[in-house]
């Protein structure tokens, strides 16, 4: 009887590099969508894949690529952000009066402006939610909406343009000339995020927090700080995501960043993060972010109207999370 | 201190919740390597006792003696100083974490880097003193260790569960219904666990139903029956018919 028993399920899965390839191909499944996406779209039409496109594709994307990183840490807490597009423009229009308020080379200092002043707004969506004991999403809800009225009041109904090169070098900036600057920078965020999250007590508190709440109480962690942190870093992160957006397109409007939050999260949920909390992917979501503005860009290319795009990300996220759900079913088994 | 004061001894505890008494007058002693049974029908008051112990809940009335030296224990952090853990039901366990996160939640060994400016986890030596924690205090191993724990047994979870218990100097181990949820395979795993902390001159307090596993494991027997303790007993002296009898009030004793 007891045989029986552990033989069950021990049935020898295929393996690649040692684990069994449910776990391979779910640990780099985003990124091996982005080649497939590309070795596909490029066979049809090898102006997708030209170098020149590709740099557009990543650098259009390095936007989307910060905001995610920051949302997988909330959203591994359990947590979710519907304010970061409202953060991003209220961190950018700020960080825009300060560098035009500082004289010469102190205008350099105003940039520090837009994640100092997303720290302060992800602060206040963390003690909403923590020491008011708002749910998450109704909090976010409420700040997006708040947060935008302070963009309009602030910004007004004209289009903003021609900013200091303050603003505009790490945005346009390229390297030799053809890469740009915020690609490195999204990269460099991916990057130090996962060490964050592999080796820090808030990204190792934040995976407790989401997966178990109850269980991270009783072993002492100071939940609130660590929600709260969560939120601020992604406040950070999307002051980050404003001041390379707004210095690529050397221009501001007040509803600039409408719909980002349903774009970060889209990409966090392709990266493979769980949202339920309590598992993250860094790099996927960062490569999440990448395989939509493939679509996008793919979308262009082969010619689909532009209405068709809405429906083309929309069928990515759904063919993403069946992906999951059915690897997910069967390393279960 | 004395010399032959017993490691835990707890006089005359009194929990209330509002009208009704949990915890009436109990008194309680336990040795170092001693493995006792706390049984008793549900609402019995072994679980709030305990929790009185560990300090989740702050007595009403009594007093808890440490080696014979009077301790105050008002919140987990006290208890947790005098070497006394907990394992709960629930295992309070979290699944996404790999064997060491848990082992170390919460307590997680530091590495200072760039001058102490960060601090960081150090996750090899996590997972190290884990190999040592399982092997030389549980006599034990684990497969696919850096695994999450979901993909672990639940008799597995269980030693985890253990063995973040004891993964601090702790001389006293609590254990909550530590067999409910267990197969077979599993609940022999985890006697092995019980009589290894014994030899590690651990204290166990076994809180359970089944008194099949009681006689098992312990060296002692403690009944508990609406808040009272109704008898204390070596397992030599004890027999089952007699403690179902005690335990459902069928007979009184001393």
């Amino acid at each position: 009887m007891s045989n029986n028993i552990q033989t069950v399920g021990s049935e020898e899965e295929f393996k690649i590099l040692g684990k069994p390839w449910t776990y391979q191909v779910e640990r780099l499944g985003p990124i091996l969508a982005c080649i497939l996406f590309a070795v596909i779209v490029g066979i049809i039409e090898p102006r997708f894949i030209h170098h020149r496109n590709i740099i557009n594709i990543l650098y259009q994307s390095a936007t989307y690529m910060i905001l995610a990183v920051g949302m997988t840490f909330v959203i591994t807490g359990a947590g979710i952000d519907i304010s970061v597009g409202s953060q991003l423009a209220l961190t950018g229009i700020l960080m825009i009066f300060a560098v035009q308020a500082l004289p010469g080379a102190l205008a350099w200092l105003g940039i520090l402006i837009a994640p100092l002043a997303g720290v302060v707004l992800g602060t206040i969506n963390g003690l909403f939610i923590t020491k008011l004991r708002v749910p998450d999403f109704i909090a976010t809800i409420a700040t997006m909406i708040a947060f935008r009225g302070i963009v309009l009041i602030l910004a007004g109904g004209q289009v903003h343009y021609r900013f200091p090169s303050a603003i505009v070098f790490l945005g346009s900036y390229r390297v030799f000339g053809i890469i740009p600057i915020s690609i490195f920078v999204a990269f460099i965020i991916g990057a130090i995020g996962y060490y964050v999250y592999k080796n820090t007590y808030f990204g190792r508190y934040i995976v407790a927090i989401g997966g178990n709440k109850e269980s991270a109480i009783l072993a002492g962690i100071n939940v609130n700080k660590y929600k709260i942190m969560s939120y601020a870093v992604m406040g950070f992160l999307a002051g980050v995501a404003a001041l390379i957006t707004i210095g690529r397109l050397d221009a501001f409007h007040a509803t600039y960043g409408e719909h980002m939050e349903i774009d970060a999260i889209a990409a966090v949920i392709i990266g493979g993060t769980s949202l339920f909390g309590g598992y993250g992917r860094i790099w996927g979501s960062v490569f999440g972010a990448l395989l939509m503005s493939m679509v996008v860009n793919g979308a262009v290319i082969l010619g689909f109207p532009y209405f068709y795009q809405y429906v083309l990300v929309g069928l990515v996220i759904l063919i993403a999370v069946a992906i999951y759900r059915f690897l997910e079913n069967r390393r279960a088994n | 201190m004395s010399e032959n004061a017993p490691l835990i001894e707890m006089k005359g505890i009194v929990k209330r919740f509002g009208a009704l008494t949990a915890v009436d007058h109990v008194d309680l002693k336990i040795e170092s390597g001693e493995v006792m049974a706390l049984v008793g029908e549900n609402a019995a008051g072994k679980s709030t006792l305990i929790k009185v112990l560990t300090g989740i809940y702050e007595m009403d009335a009594g007093e808890i003696f440490y080696k014979g030296k009077k301790v105050d224990i008002n919140c987990r952090d006290d208890s947790k100083q005098l070497g006394i853990e907990a394992v709960y039901q629930n295992l309070a366990l979290v699944e996404q974490l790999d064997v060491p996160g848990n082992l170390f939640l919460g307590k997680e060994p530091k590495k200072k880097i760039f001058g102490g400016l960060i601090t960081l986890i150090d996750n090899k030596k996590m997972a190290e003193e884990s190999k040592k924690i399982l092997k030389e205090k549980m006599g034990m191993e684990i497969e696919n260790f850096n695994d999450p724990i979901t993909n672990h047994s639940g008799g597995q979870q269980q030693s985890i569960a253990i063995g973040r218990a004891i993964a601090s100097d702790c001389e006293v181990v609590v254990m909550d219904e530590p067999t409910a949820s267990l197969g077979v395979e599993e609940i022999e795993r985890t006697f092995e666990i019980v009589k290894n902390l014994q030899k590690n001159n651990i204290a166990v307090i076994f809180i359970s139903h089944n008194l099949e596993h009681v006689f098992e494991v312990c060296d002692s027997i403690f009944v508990m029956r609406m808040g009272k303790r109704v008898a204390y007993m070596s397992k030599e002296e004890a027999d089952k018919e007699e403690i179902v009898k005690l335990m459902v009030g069928a007979k009184e004793s001393a």
